[in-house]
């Protein structure tokens, strides 16, 4: 037998366990505090020569798109972990950082943020297609479905500006033996308020325009779309907030508690964010006239802008951003309260409710539109007479 | 016998001086009256209440002091880290000396050592486990490279589990008794006043039957009398008995020490779910890594003890459930804190928990683990006897007190904490807190520690996958890759096997609502 294997090995020895004891305690005491501080925010750069400590703050950027990438400064941030579904960026040097968000195929989205030492700032960006999507919605579909226009010369360009990954079929010829009547036609022909004669959508729309009131169709989860017929035509709310029209403008209004109010009502209250403030301020004035005469109440003008905590200052109504164009219709954007869709003279277009800098605003359709409805979180559109539904992602194939 | 079993109870004279202490063998406070009882209901009520009062405080802090939770939970996060390193380190060297020991040629180093005046009882108690079990236990001890003729084996029946165990019992009696010195049945009596149900009162019943039927009719001496319990599932390795024998000649104070082999709990390794197998190994571990630590260890499931020393404390207790830990501290203190647990860093096979269906197992293995972190009632006898103990010093008093305080609070609320409540400041936390950087930071930080201290679960799977028995023909080669895996289930098995059951042990214990003892039913593959 070797003559190792004659040899007992004892048990670890209490001066080796010791030291190892000790050499954990003095790692655990040194460990500690760099963990605590670099998890606040703070940051060394070992490499550089005459480095300091210094104090950064983070961004956390809900990008909405899978293919999104966002970028600070225009540098592309690698360093960004996915985090509960949006980008985490952190070691963000406090000052105005310029983020942008773009995905192929999909208008940019871009803005300025303020970035403060120690605090997130929080951002949900949305990416509509740069062209229009549509899906056609056809009175007549071939047996496989296929939707077809009827009646229509095979030189006329059906929403040409428009990209569809559907295929569909424009014939001059007016027979319908051969075709499948669409239910679906028939339902959102419904929505927009006539069932059959084209030309009556046009007509509706007049009058609607004339009596001053939008008939959008609030989508399911809406808790609540009026308290009287004439607020119900410029008065929508959905979970706690409110959107309303008042003269030419567009008002979000937060009517929920303190507590849960969405984090671009509010900037931090320690910080001299005079220009955010001012900004808030000027524009809120307006805003919160507006909806006290909607309410019928008094103007609440002057407590504008509150403390809600030792930490916050938050507004409670924001002006959403028309670009000086006449809005025939409103709404909120399906699922979500930060978004609002609006039916401009110029176009469909999807605004966000965020104005700590500009609303970034992305067309989503041109100007031929006569109507737009939501519906089970759909967008449809009438056209020309003809309907589509508008699309925000752009189908895979 | 009954009677005689109760005379002996009475008989104090064989005892140390403060075994005879009428409180030396209590189990719970309701055995003491007056002032002594209260102390000890405050005892039973302390670990639960430190536990929950931690669970409960990490919560409330994350709502009211949500940046100083987080602190907290990163402090937390690293000392796990730093333990897990710690631990692991001690895991790799008895990994090593175990596996050195195991290629020993123990029966040469114990040839010189003057050892035939030693003789060997070896106590089997056992309830109702299949005669496959007991049969498979038997033949190991056959195979022992050991004179058999300085074995007594006594198989120790419970007479509540009827007939049949007991015709099993003479069974093996007639099989195996003339391989041994002797081959003793003894059957515990039922229903004994004053008693727990459960091994303590079975084995400390077979110590006093050997004694009276087989040490005084012979002769041997207690002093040379080496006793081993073994859980009647226990495979020995053949080198056992010289292994042990070595290690009790060479001893300093050999009737002062109980000698603790390590629990392999791997024989039925290859059909156990892997949730069972993890949580086995992970007992194995813990005892591997207390063997580099004997001045924390107590004794702990199979061990063996001088008789001599069990004599002078009354053998085990009868009215409690955790009576394997129990012995050691009896002798702790009946012997003023000068007695010792010598590790063997030599390995005794023994069945992982698993029933035939994987919902009983799981049930089995938290039934068992609540039983073994029920120890916590030995807590509370150290302390109690520490305040009535003069003759250990202060120092160690105190010393032992806080391991065993940290041990028990850590079980239960360290898993919990890390794998639950560290997130607690990012939900509970108010909205100032969700604003700073510090809210998202957390659960990277904490991630990104506990990911680190992974490594400690790659070192377990090494380590495993060198215990686990050859691999029987009927299992694919595809098994170790799973056995190498499935340590990622460790996080979920250190809360619902480790920290649960430890809670509800604590909790009963806290609330008086005592556990009795709750049997393991033993299964193998060919008996299932």
């Amino acid at each position: 037998m070797p003559s190792h294997l004659n040899v007992v090995v004892e048990p670890l020895s209490r001066t080796r366990r010791r030291l190892l004891f000790l050499a954990s305690i003095l790692f655990f005491l040194v460990a500690v505090p760099i963990f605590v501080f670099y998890a606040t925010g703070y940051r060394y750069d070992f490499l550089e020569p005459n480095a300091v400590i210094t104090t950064t703050g983070g961004l956390y950027i809900s990008v909405g798109n899978d293919a999104g990438e966002v970028f600070v400064n225009d540098e592309l941030a690698t360093n960004a972990r996915l985090f509960r579904k949006a980008l985490y960026i952190q070691s963000v040097n406090p000052g105005v950082q310029r983020i942008n968000v773009q995905a192929p195929g999909y208008q940019t989205w871009v803005k300025e943020l303020p970035v403060y030492p120690y605090l997130v700032t929080e951002a949900a960006a949305f990416l509509m297609p740069e062209r229009p999507q549509v899906r056609p919605i056809t009175q007549f579909t071939t047996s496989t479905g296929t939707p077809v226009f009827i009646g229509v010369a095979s030189t006329t360009e059906i929403a040409s500006f428009a990209s569809t990954s559907i295929a569909f079929i424009a014939t001059s010829s007016k027979a319908t033996t051969t075709l499948n009547k669409n239910s679906e036609y028939e339902y959102i022909r419904g929505l927009f308020g006539t069932s059959t004669a084209t030309s009556s959508s046009l007509i509706a729309r007049v009058v609607d325009e004339a009596k001053g009131i939008f008939t959008s169709t609030a989508p399911a989860s809406s808790t609540a779309t009026a308290t009287s017929e004439t607020v119900a035509t410029t008065t929508i709310k959905q979970n706690e907030t409110v959107l309303f029209k008042q003269g030419d403008d567009v008002y979000v209004r937060y009517v929920g508690t303190e507590s849960s109010i969405p984090y671009y009502f509010c900037v931090p209250a320690e910080i001299d964010a005079a220009s955010t403030s001012v900004r808030y301020q000027a524009q809120l004035i307006s805003a919160e006239q507006a909806y006290a005469r909607e309410q019928g109440t008094t103007s609440s003008s002057t407590t504008a802008v509150h403390m809600n905590n030792a930490d916050l200052r938050c507004r409670h109504t924001i002006k959403i951003d028309r670009q000086w164009s006449d809005v025939v219709s409103f709404q909120f954007f399906p699922g979500s309260t930060d978004l609002i869709l609006m039916h401009r003279k110029d176009g469909v277009y999807v605004t966000e409710v965020d104005d700590r800098a500009w609303q970034n605003t992305q067309k989503i359709y041109p100007a031929s539109a006569e109507a737009v409805k939501v519906d089970g979180g759909r967008i449809y559109v009438q056209d020309s007479g003809r309907l589509f539904e508008i699309l925000t992602q752009i189908p895979t194939k | 016998m009954g009677v005689y079993w109760l005379v002996r109870m009475d008989d104090k004279s064989h005892l140390l001086p403060y075994a005879r202490r009428a409180d030396f063998h209590v189990g719970r406070a309701t055995e003491l009256v007056g002032r002594e009882r209260r102390v000890y209901r405050l005892l039973e009520i302390l670990p639960g209440a430190a536990s929950w009062g931690t669970l409960i405080g990490v919560i409330l802090m994350s709502i009211y002091a949500p940046f100083i939770a987080a602190y907290f939970v990163i402090a937390f996060a690293l000392f796990w880290v730093l333990k897990t390193g710690f631990l692991t380190y001690h895991l790799r060297y008895n990994w090593k000396r175990l596996r050195h020991h195991m290629k020993l040629d123990w029966q040469a180093l114990v040839a010189p050592l003057p050892h035939d005046h030693l003789h060997h009882v070896v106590i089997l108690p056992f309830y109702k486990e299949p005669e496959a079990v007991i049969r498979a236990t038997i033949e190991s001890l056959v195979a022992v490279r050991y004179d058999h003729k300085k074995i007594i084996v006594v198989l120790a029946a419970e007479a509540r589990a009827g007939a049949e165990a007991q015709q099993l019992a003479e069974k093996m009696s007639q099989e195996f008794g003339e391989v041994f010195e002797a081959f003793l049945v003894t059957t515990h009596p039922a229903d004994t006043v004053g008693e727990m149900a459960g091994k303590g009162s079975n084995a400390a019943y077979a110590a006093e039957r050997v004694r009276v039927e087989v040490l005084d009719p012979r002769g041997i001496s207690y002093s040379e009398t080496i006793v081993s319990i073994f859980d009647i599932d226990t495979v020995l390795y053949r080198d056992y008995f010289n292994c042990l024998v070595w290690h009790f000649l060479k001893a300093k104070r050999p009737l002062k020490s109980s000698f603790q082999p390590v629990p392999i709990f791997n024989n039925n390794m290859w059909e156990a779910p892997a949730l069972a197998r993890v949580v086995a190994m992970s007992s194995t571990f813990w005892e591997m890594v207390q063997q580099e630590r004997p001045e924390r260890m107590a004794t702990f499931s199979s061990h063996s003890v001088s008789f001599q020393a069990l004599y002078e404390v009354g053998y085990w207790q009868t009215n409690m459930v955790s009576e394997d830990s129990r012995i050691y501290w009896n002798l702790l203190l009946a012997n003023d804190g000068q007695y010792d647990v010598i590790p063997l860093s030599y390995p005794v096979s023994m069945d992982a928990n698993a029933a035939p269906t994987f919902w009983r197992t799981m049930v089995q293995i938290y039934k068992q683990h609540r039983r073994w972190t029920y120890g916590v009632e030995n807590f509370c006898y150290i302390m109690y006897h520490f305040m009535r103990q003069p003759n250990i010093p202060r120092g160690t008093r105190i010393k032992i007190a806080l391991q065993q305080a940290e041990g028990y609070w850590s079980l239960v609320t360290n898993p919990i904490m890390l794998f639950i409540l560290g997130w607690a400041p990012i939900f509970l936390g108010s909205r100032e807190f969700h604003k700073t950087v510090l809210s998202y930071n957390l659960p990277i930080v904490v991630r990104d520690l506990l990911t680190f201290a992974m490594f400690g679960l790659i070192a377990s799977s090494i380590i495993s996958l060198s215990l686990i028995p050859e691999r029987p023909k009927h299992a694919s080669r595809l098994r170790y890759v799973v056995m190498a895996l499935q340590w990622v289930l460790v996080p979920a098995t250190m809360i619902i096997f480790s920290a649960i059951p430890g809670l509800d042990a604590q909790t009963r214990l806290m609330f008086g609502r005592y556990m009795g003892f709750w049997v393991t039913p033993k299964v193998r593959a060919d008996v299932v």
